[in-house]
């Protein structure tokens, strides 16, 4: 497969001129920006040539069919949506979205129903903006785009779960775009799986808009095969008095890169953002975050919590970006890692973008092994080396499991954790 | 001897830190149902028995042996021991951030006495019974394990992990340092409530306070790294009276014969 635009008609037959035109746009602006060679600061602890984009072919959109296969952790949701390489579904559990207060559309159906508000999310993108040729060439190769809408003031008690299962042998792209309404509340957990520990390559797009007043809790559960190399590209703006809760757990798959910024842009507006990650055997993860304060009065408290072990990477590289006229604000940026053994690393890369001067701004980052003495004291209350190491551990996973929105959901990622540690 | 036995029983132990010798040949026999005290100035060892009872790592054992149930306890790693019935109260309580007090309890009590031996009813039953006894705040229960926890809220957890893994040798190490009295009046209540006839007990101490409230059978000194006294709870008071610099000089050089002229 080339990248070229001419293919896309071929890759992606029938669409409407509206989808093609955003894809050919993003083809056209990846096209038009330096390939990563490794020597950028970007790029020199992540090999971007492991990225073949060109090697796999992409994926079609799935097609649309009846729900099926419903697992333990559905039950907790208003609304399931499960994409496969079978067809994608949805499941209106508690009927929200026959109510009309929340809807969910494809992306050529939000064109339709509501063409500029969908592009706009579509094309959203964070300011100061890095490296986007992998992100243009998301939007160039989606395979399929939702957009979950909530109306203004309307909330979900429970909320939406959206499965992603990954094809084998393809590139997967899927995207979400999630527009919450000014005084709206919506809570969304993505969970992440392949189909097997084929080959995989996915390129997963995430935008989300939060009006004035609104609340947006958002998970990440990513839990691929051994097979998926994978790019994530999440960032979204909040609105005065808006809030943004998001938890994003990584526990799978050879190769992740990811990036994820929130734009506190209206006054008052607060994101919270939390990150978990394992990175055991021939494992690499590498992940950047962006706090950006736009508007005065803007808080954001980011924690990202990690292990490595075998011979596990971990790279973390944290931003906080504050723009003239944004005073007041408050920005905490925590990492903490945790290295099991010799052989591991984790590289923790903190920074701060400054251009503003009142405001409170506070950064750390540790790098440490499970304390000896805590071992200690669990072995001499009975418990084996590796349970107390284990026990340990999920206290240090805690602080973050603890911030995912439902308990079934934060019992789902515990057991996950646990599998990837005795694995 | 049987493996039932519970007996403690150190013989010539010598221990150091970082090279350094502080335990220089430690003899003591604990039965069970025995009260023993060990008083000692600072830097005569006490903690470092305690810790090397429990197999702590920094503690290199050049010498000797402990007995117990038909073990060697030297030989035996960290949780054996403590499956086999020995319990340290810790001088200095760990933290484990996120881990809930009673999550931690039911590991340990799984471990110890056995998985599924306490099912999971029971065991919250028996948890609340004994916070309640040692006047612990439920809430305690789900907070992190030592976390934050003052001086004293660490020692009574101590003596909640006591109760709850119900030990045949138990060792305090300087439990009574940092408590006001209250604290340590339900800290005495809960070790007291665990000693009868099956139980060995070690209490280390630097003061004589706590002994007031967990009277001991048998009282030894030690000095640089031995016990250089041993007897009864008179001893305790003759101490009070004279200070350890009585014993430090009896221990440098034995008494001459009496009515020997040098």
């Amino acid at each position: 497969m080339k990248l070229e635009t001419g293919n896309l008609r071929l890759l992606f037959p029938g669409e409407t001129e509206a989808v093609h035109a955003l894809r050919a746009a993003a083809l056209d602006r990846a096209v038009s920006l330096p390939v990563p060679t490794g020597m950028e600061e970007d790029w020199r602890r992540t090999d971007p040539r492991r990225f073949a984009i060109e090697a796999l072919p992409p994926a079609g959109a799935p097609a649309r069919v009846t729900p099926d296969g419903a697992e333990s952790l559905d039950a907790f949701y208003d609304v399931v949506v499960r994409v496969g390489s079978a067809g994608w579904s949805v499941e209106d559990r508690s009927g929200v979205l026959a109510g009309g207060e929340v809807t969910l559309r494809t992306l050529p159906e939000a064109l339709e129903a509501d063409p500029e508000r969908t592009a706009g999310l579509w094309n959203l993108v964070p300011a100061p903006r890095p490296d986007d040729r992998f992100e243009s060439l998301a939007r160039a190769f989606h395979s399929l785009a939702l957009v979950l809408r909530v109306k203004p003031g309307a909330s979900l008690d429970r909320g939406v779960l959206v499965r992603w299962r990954e094809p084998e042998g393809r590139l997967f792209a899927p995207a979400l775009l999630v527009d919450v309404g000014a005084d709206a509340s919506l809570a969304v957990t993505e969970v992440v799986e392949s189909s097997g520990d084929g080959p995989s390559l996915s390129l997963g797009l995430t935008r989300f808009a939060v009006g004035d007043g609104g609340r947006l809790r958002l998970a990440h559960v990513q839990r691929a095969g051994t097979g998926s190399v994978r790019m994530g590209f999440t960032h979204g703006t909040l609105g005065a008095g808006a809030s943004l809760d998001a938890v994003t757990v990584h526990a799978g798959a050879d190769l992740v890169r990811t990036r994820f910024s929130a734009d506190a842009a209206g006054r008052g507006a607060a994101a919270r953002v939390g990150g978990l990650f394992l990175a055991s055997a021939g494992q690499h993860l590498d992940q950047q975050t962006l706090q950006i304060h736009s508007a005065p009065d803007t808080t954001s408290d980011l924690l990202y919590k990690g292990a490595v072990r075998d011979d596990g990477h971990s790279v973390y590289r944290g931003l906080i970006a504050a723009s003239r006229g944004a005073v007041r604000i408050n920005a905490y940026q925590r990492n903490n890692n945790m290295v099991l053994n010799e052989g591991a690393r984790a590289d923790s890369l903190p920074g701060l973008l400054i251009d503003a001067d009142d405001l409170k701004c506070t950064h750390g980052a540790t790098i440490g092994s499970i304390d000896p003495g805590q071992i200690h004291y669990l072995r001499a209350r009975g418990l084996s080396e590796p349970e107390a190491r284990r026990l340990i551990l999920d206290g240090f996973f805690e602080e973050i499991t603890s911030r995912l929105p439902i308990p079934a959901l934060r019992d789902a990622v515990r057991v996950l954790l646990g599998s990837r540690l005795t694995a | 001897m049987n493996d039932a036995d519970s007996t403690l029983k150190i013989a010539g132990l010598r221990a150091s830190v970082g090279g350094k010798p502080i335990l220089n040949g430690v003899d003591l026999t604990i039965r069970p149902g025995e009260i023993h005290a060990l008083m000692g100035p600072n830097g005569s060892g006490k903690s470092t028995l305690s810790n090397v009872l429990l197999g702590h790592p920094d503690y290199e054992v050049t010498g000797g042996s402990v007995e117990f149930r038909g073990r060697n306890l030297l030989e035996l790693p960290t949780e054996e021991r403590a499956r086999l019935g020995v319990f340290l109260c810790f001088q200095y309580p760990v933290a484990i951030p996120g881990v809930t007090v009673a999550q931690f309890l039911k590991a340990a009590v799984d471990a110890v006495r056995g998985r599924g031996a306490v099912k999971a009813a029971a065991f919250l039953r028996e948890l609340r019974e004994g916070a309640k006894f040692l006047e612990i705040d439920d809430a305690f229960l789900n907070r992190a394990l030592n976390d934050g926890f003052s001086g004293g809220e660490k020692k009574r957890m101590e003596i909640l992990q006591m109760m709850m893994l119900r030990p045949s040798l138990l060792l305090l190490d300087e439990t009574d340092s940092g408590l006001d009295i209250d604290a340590l009046k339900v800290v005495s209540k809960g070790v007291n409530r665990l000693a009868g006839p099956a139980t060995g007990m070690l209490v280390i101490t630097h003061y004589e306070r706590i002994l007031t409230h967990i009277p001991p059978h048998f009282v030894h000194i030690l000095v640089d790294g031995r016990i250089a006294k041993s007897g009864g709870p008179e001893l305790v008071r003759e101490l009070e009276a004279r200070g350890y610099d009585w014993v430090r000089e009896g221990a440098a050089a034995p008494p001459a014969a009496p009515g020997v002229a040098p």
